[in-house]
């Protein structure tokens, strides 16, 4: 990798004569290598970090330890209808039956609740 | 009321030297902090937080559904347009009208938002947590506007209430005989306990009278009596739902549509009844459950086998 350091130097140090030396670097390079800009030769010929051996089944499935579906412990039972519900969370048993009620309310009254409310002083 | 009306003609006639809404809107929204954790930008977050005001009236003019952040900063956003609209005057009306997406709104805000809430100082809105979104796991959250028609706490606390009362006196006394009697002397236990401390022994625990003081607080005899109702009604349907159940499923005869909804009506994996000592996370683990023999660590149990000695053979 220090051997490339030569050809390099050159080009970026011929600031004025940039075209010449430019040629004259991509002279000197493999074919395939030309057309590439200087940071992706850099990337392509330096080897980058790579494993050394596969990763054991056992030492795979000791990283893995940790990454089974957790239980939830914040179970209560809901105050209202004593069903199972997510603690600091609202019931939803408890709120379908209270939008069922309020959606037969609404029926029962004539059309769907109006999304457009009324300008009264009381609620 | 007249300085309203004089407010909104003002509000109609053309101005020149009012600032753009955008602009105004933008400035408020400046001012909040936003966590970007999920990388949006700040403008995305606030589109979407317009969004959800703007859906705020579409269904339910109280309450909306949506995720916990969005519901956190749209709560923010509508308890200050409620500030405003308690201050009443033009100034904040104008500040009002050029914030509100929809313009036929902002009277509801300075009249029947601003009359609920003159003595509440603060805290208009309210959130519940609302389980997770089954496509990404986001958490959900209801947000409602706090002494609505449709209040949910209300609702709920007046049932916990029913709830606790009919399971203190189903310890007592025989259930059977509960179902034509019913539970009285409900509304004196309310009143009673609107009264009390935490720290003083009374019918219910000490959460569900903290929260029946609460939601009475600025309700007055109105939200008492509506209470006291409420609190009624779900114990009469707490006392009378499995004995219409059995009739149900007794007068059937071989009616498929009857057997269906009586036994999505019956009591689910969990489900608790009224005067229920233990907690959620005993059931969850098997407090009811069948009882082996022979301890766990000794019989490998598989799905399916039921008997213990199959593993073997």
């Amino acid at each position: 990798m220090a051997s490339l350091a030569l050809p390099v130097a050159r080009s970026t140090f011929l600031g004025a004569r940039m075209p010449m030396g430019r040629a004259l670097f991509t002279s000197i390079l493999p074919t395939f290598l030309t057309g590439w800009t200087l940071p992706q030769i850099f990337e392509e010929l330096i080897l980058r970090a790579v494993p050394k051996k596969k990763t054991s089944h056992s030492r795979k499935s000791m990283r893995s330890a940790n990454k089974g579906l957790k239980d939830k412990r914040h179970l209560v039972l809901c105050p209202a209808c004593g069903s199972p519900k997510l603690a600091h969370h609202l019931c939803a048993n408890c709120y379908s039956s209270l939008n069922r009620s309020w959606k037969a309310k609404s029926k029962q009254e004539g059309g769907s609740y109006s999304g457009v409310p009324s300008v009264s002083m009381d609620s | 009321m007249s300085f309203l009306r004089l407010a909104v003609r003002s509000v109609t006639r053309p101005r020149v030297a009012l600032a753009s809404p955008a602009l105004y809107r933008s400035r408020i929204l400046q001012s909040a902090s936003y966590s970007a954790a999920a990388g949006l930008s700040k403008e995305q977050i606030t589109s979407r937080v317009l969004d959800v005001l703007k859906g705020f009236e579409k269904v339910d003019p109280a309450k909306i559904k949506t995720t916990l952040p969005k519901a956190r900063e749209a709560a923010r956003l509508a308890e200050k347009i409620i500030t405003l609209g308690k201050k009443g005057d033009l100034a904040a009306y104008q500040r009002a009208n050029a914030f509100l997406l929809e313009t036929h709104l902002v009277p509801k805000v300075f009249g029947s938002l601003a009359a609920r809430y003159t003595n509440r100082v603060g805290g208009y809105t309210r959130i519940h947590k609302f389980g997770n979104r089954p496509g990404d796991n986001a958490p959900h959250a209801i947000l409602e506007l706090v002494d609505n028609p449709r209040d949910i706490k209300f609702d709920i606390t007046a049932r916990a209430v029913g709830w606790e009362l009919l399971g203190n006196r189903v310890r007592k006394s025989d259930p059977h005989s509960m179902i034509n009697a019913g539970v009285d002397g409900v509304l004196g236990v309310i009143r009673k306990e609107r009264a009390l401390k935490a720290t003083d022994k009374g019918e219910l625990r000490e959460k569900t009278r903290w929260s029946l003081q609460k939601v009475l607080r600025f309700r007055g005899r109105k939200g008492l009596s509506e209470l006291h109702k409420k609190a009624e009604d779900h114990i009469d349907t707490l006392l009378a739902k499995p004995v219409a159940l059995k009739q149900m499923i007794e007068n059937a005869d071989g009616d498929k549509s009857v057997t269906t909804t009586s036994y999505s009506l019956l009591p689910k994996a969990g489900q608790s009844v009224p005067g229920w000592n233990r907690s959620a996370l005993h059931l969850a683990q098997g407090a009811l459950g069948k009882t082996r023999s022979l301890p766990k660590w000794v019989v490998r149990r598989k799905l399916g086998i039921s008997d213990p000695s199959a593993a073997w053979s």
